[in-house]
C-alpha cells in the first residue's frame, strides 16, 4: 500500500476481452479492493488513486457473491435511464443481443475462480498512464447477422421511447454514422428536435448516435414521446435518419462530434460515469474523412418502450 | 488529486481556469423561475426558457448544444465547446439573452414541447412528492411551485406573460455568465465581454424578485409519509460551507434517520432553492414519526467533514466546476471559492447537525396534500 496519490491507473482490456458477464464483476472487485473510484468504459477500467495491492487478492465466495449480486443492480440501475433503455433496446432489435446481454452477462455464470482469475489477469497486465483516447474504441466483436424487424417492450409511466437503428457498411460506414447523429441531434440541437419537437410538437427528448461494434455500424435515433404521438414520431424519424445519410456540411457534423468525444473522454479519463449519448460517440473510432453518402445496408430495426399502441408494428414497417 | 482552479469574478461573469481543460464549459443564470410566475401565468418561465434557447440556436451558424433548465428562481442555460467553438457558443448565450417578443406561432410550438415534458413527467409521481411537502413545510422558498404549470394550464399561457419574462429577465446585464477552460481567467473574461456580457460593475441587480408560491391539491399524489429538515438558503444569510454535507448525510439512505425506520425509502432528496434548502427521506404507505437516535451526530459530522474536504477531488472536469459556479449564481449553493477553503468548524457542524436532528418534520400525504404528523420531540 502507498500513502501518496497515484497517477491515474488503466487497466488494459474491457468487457470485450473478457469471459462473458465477468468484467464488470471485475471492476466492481477493483473498487472494492483499491477504495477507489472506478468505471466500467466501453473498453477499458479506469481506476484512481490505487492503493492496494490487489494483484494477490483471492476471492471468497461470500464476497463473489455480494459482488455478482452488486453487478446485477449496476446493470438494472443503469437501465433507469431512459437514454440507456433506447441504445440497449436498439441494440438487442438489430442484432438479437446487446453489449449488455453479452458482456455483463447473467451473474449465475460466473464463478468466485473466475473473478479471482479475472483480477489475477488484469493485474498481470500491468498498468499504463496517461489515457488515451484510442482505448475507448472496440477491437472486436462477434459479426453477428443484422435482424431487420420491430421490438417492442412493455414499460410504466407515460413516457415511450421509439427507436429506430440503420446498418451501414464500406468503408465510410463509421464516419458516415457518426457524421448523422451529429447532425441529427444532440439531446438538445438538431433535426431531430428542431423538427419532430419544435416545428412539429411530436415529442419531447430525442437521441442520436453512432452504433459501433467491431465491423458492425448502425445509425440509431430515438425520441421520447407520449402514446398519442407514436405513430408520426416513427414515420418522420424514418425520414430525418434518411437525409441525414447524405449530409450537406459533413465536415461540420464530425467536428460537432469530436466535441461530444471530448467531453465524454474528459469524463472518463478523471473516473466520471459516462451517459450513453457520450459513451456511444467514445465507441465509434474517431475519423477525420468526410463520409461519402450511400444509403443503408438494410431494412432497419425498430424498438418501442412503454405504453406502445398495438398499430406500431405496421407502422414502424411503412414508415420504412 | 486536488484541482488546481483559479477563480474569478467581474460585473456579471464568473471565471474559473482549470489547467486540464480541453474544452470550454459555459453556463448562463437568468433570473427568473417557476415560483415567479405571474398570477394565472403558471408555466411562462418555462416556455420563455424554451424560447431563448431557440434564439441561442438559430443565432449563429454552427450552433452548441444548448442545455437549459428552468429552476423555481432562476432559469439556467449550459453549453460546452471545442476552443475552435469558442466563438459560437458565447453567440448562442449572447443570443438567448434577448427580451425581443416572442412570435406567436414560436409560442404555440413551445407551449406543445412544455406540455409533453408535463405529460411525461406527471406520471411518475414521486417527481411531485417534493413540491407538495415545500408547500407544507417551506411555502416561502419557491420549491412548492415546481408543479404549478399542468398540462391543463399550460394551453392558456399568452404571449403577453411570456413577453413579461423575457423582458425582466433575459438581459445580459441581469444574467451571471460562468466560463471555465484552460485560459486565464482574464482571457474567459475578455472573450465573455466580447460576445456583450458587462464584466465592470454597470451590471444591475440579478436578485430575482420574490413572490411566495400558492400551493395547489395534487390528486395524483401516492399515499406516502416521511421526514425532512429546513435550513435557510444563502439567499437569507451566510451559509457555512459544509451545511449542504451535513443535511445530505442526515437524508442518505444509509444515515441515521433512515435507518431509524424498518424499511426501505421511496426516495431521498436534498431540494435547495436560494430561500432554503429542504431534505427529506421518503416511505410508500402510512406510518407514524420514529425517534432519531442523537447518537449518530458524530458520524453524520465526520462525514460532512470528510465531504467539505473533498469537494475539490469533485471538481475534476469543466463541467464540473462550471455546475458549481451556476450554482452559486443561482444562489442554490455557498460560494464555491468558500467551498474550496479547507477550513472545517467541528463545533459549529456539530451544533447544525444537533439542531436538524432535534428537529425533525414528520409529514404525509393524504387527499393530494401533504400533513404535517405529531413530533417525536
Amino acid at each position: 500500500m502507498t500513502a501518496c496519490p497515484a497517477p491515474p491507473l488503466v487497466l488494459p482490456g474491457g468487457f470485450l476481452d473478457h469471459p462473458d458477464g465477468l468484467a464488470a464483476t471485475g471492476a466492481l472487485l477493483v473498487r472494492l479492493l483499491s477504495g477507489a473510484r472506478v468505471l466500467v468504459a466501453p473498453h477499458t477500467v479506469h481506476v484512481h488513486g490505487h492503493q492496494a495491492a490487489w494483484s494477490s487478492a483471492n476471492v471468497d465466495a461470500r464476497l463473489a457473491a455480494s459482488l455478482l449480486k452488486a453487478q446485477a443492480s449496476a446493470a438494472a440501475a443503469a437501465l433507469g435511464d431512459p437514454a440507456e433503455r433506447l441504445v440497449d433496446g436498439l441494440e438487442r432489435a438489430a442484432w438479437g443481443t446487446g453489449v449488455r446481454q453479452l458482456h455483463w452477462g447473467d451473474p449465475a455464470e460466473a464463478s468466485p475462480d473466475e473473478i479471482s482469475a479475472l483480477v489475477k489477469a488484469w493485474a498481470q497486465h500491468g498498468t499504463r498512464t496517461p489515457v488515451s483516447d484510442d482505448v475507448f474504441v472496440h477491437r472486436t466483436a462477434a459479426d453477428l447477422p443484422w435482424r431487420a424487424g420491430v421490438e417492442v417492450g412493455p414499460a410504466p409511466g407515460a413516457r415511450v421511447l421509439v427507436g429506430v437503428a440503420v446498418p451501414l457498411r464500406g468503408e465510410h460506414a463509421v464516419a458516415q454514422a457518426v457524421a448523422a447523429a451529429a447532425l441529427l441531434g444532440t439531446p438538445h440541437v438538431g433535426r431531430i428536435p428542431a423538427q419532430l419537437r419544435h416545428e412539429l410538437g411530436l415529442c419531447y427528448g430525442s437521441m442520436a448516435v453512432p452504433l459501433v461494434r467491431g465491423r458492425r455500424v448502425a445509425l440509431v435515433a430515438g425520441v421520447s414521446t407520449t402514446t398519442r404521438f407514436v405513430a408520426d414520431c416513427a414515420l418522420r424519424l424514418a425520414a430525418e435518419v434518411r437525409a441525414a445519410l447524405s449530409p450537406a456540411d459533413p465536415q461540420r457534423w464530425l467536428r460537432q462530434a469530436r466535441l461530444v468525444r471530448t467531453v465524454a473522454a474528459s469524463r472518463v479519463r478523471e473516473g466520471l460515469p459516462v451517459d450513453a449519448f457520450g459513451r456511444c460517440f467514445l465507441e465509434a473510432p474517431e475519423v477525420g474523412d468526410v463520409p461519402a453518402a450511400q444509403d443503408a445496408a438494410d431494412r432497419p430495426a425498430w424498438f418501442a418502450h412503454g405504453p406502445v399502441p398495438d398499430a406500431f408494428p405496421d407502422v414502424a414497417r411503412e414508415a420504412w | 488529486m486536488v484541482t488546481a482552479l483559479t477563480i474569478a469574478a467581474s460585473g456579471g461573469v464568473l471565471a474559473a481556469r482549470l489547467p486540464s481543460a480541453r474544452y470550454l464549459a459555459l453556463g448562463l443564470v437568468v433570473p427568473t423561475g417557476f415560483a415567479l410566475d405571474a398570477v394565472g401565468g403558471a408555466g411562462s418561465a418555462h416556455v420563455a426558457e424554451h424560447v431563448a434557447t431557440r434564439r441561442g440556436a438559430a443565432a449563429v451558424e454552427a450552433p452548441p448544444a444548448l442545455a437549459a433548465f428552468t429552476r423555481c428562481h432562476a432559469t439556467v442555460f449550459t453549453t460546452e465547446a471545442l476552443p475552435e467553438q469558442a466563438a459560437d457558443a458565447f453567440g448562442a448565450l449572447a443570443a438567448a439573452v434577448t427580451d425581443a417578443p416572442v412570435q406567436t406561432q414560436v409560442l404555440d410550438q413551445e407551449r406543445t414541447a412544455v406540455r409533453h415534458e408535463l405529460e411525461v413527467t406527471a406520471a411518475e409521481p414521486t417527481w411531485r412528492i417534493g413540491a407538495a411537502v415545500a408547500a407544507l413545510l417551506a411555502p416561502e422558498t419557491g420549491l412548492a411551485a415546481e408543479h404549478a404549470a399542468t398540462v391543463a394550464n399550460i394551453g392558456s399561457l399568452s404571449p403577453a406573460q411570456v413577453d413579461g419574462v423575457l423582458r425582466d429577465g433575459y438581459r445580459p446585464d441581469r444574467a451571471v455568465l460562468a466560463v471555465v477552460g484552460d485560459l486565464a481567467p482574464d482571457e474567459l473574461l475578455a472573450l465573455a465581454a466580447d460576445a456583450g456580457f458587462p464584466t465592470d460593475e454597470s451590471t444591475s441587480d440579478t436578485s430575482p424578485a420574490v413572490r411566495v408560491p400558492s400551493p395547489g391539491e395534487d390528486p395524483d399524489l401516492p399515499e406516502a409519509f416521511g421526514v425532512s429538515f429546513l435550513l435557510p438558503g444563502p439567499a437569507t444569510g451566510p451559509v457555512p460551507p459544509w451545511a449542504s454535507a451535513v443535511l445530505g448525510g442526515l437524508v442518505n439512505p444509509r444515515g441515521p434517520v433512515a435507518s431509524a425506520v424498518n424499511a426501505p425509502p421511496l426516495a431521498h432528496s436534498v431540494m435547495k432553492c436560494r430561500y432554503g434548502w429542504l431534505a427529506s427521506v421518503v416511505w410508500p404507505g402510512a406510518a407514524r414519526p420514529v425517534p432519531v437516535d442523537p447518537g449518530n451526530r458524530q458520524a453524520l459530522v465526520a462525514a460532512a467533514r470528510k465531504a467539505h474536504l473533498s469537494v475539490h477531488d469533485g471538481l475534476l472536469v469543466p463541467t464540473q466546476v462550471r455546475d458549481a459556479l451556476v450554482a452559486q449564481a443561482e444562489g442554490t449553493e455557498a460560494c464555491l471559492a468558500a467551498r474550496l477553503r479547507p477550513e472545517f468548524d467541528e463545533a459549529a457542524a456539530d451544533d447544525l447537525a444537533r439542531r436538524l436532528i432535534s428537529a425533525p418534520n414528520w409529514w404525509r400525504l393524504r387527499a393530494g396534500r401533504a400533513e404535517l404528523l405529531e413530533t417525536t420531540r
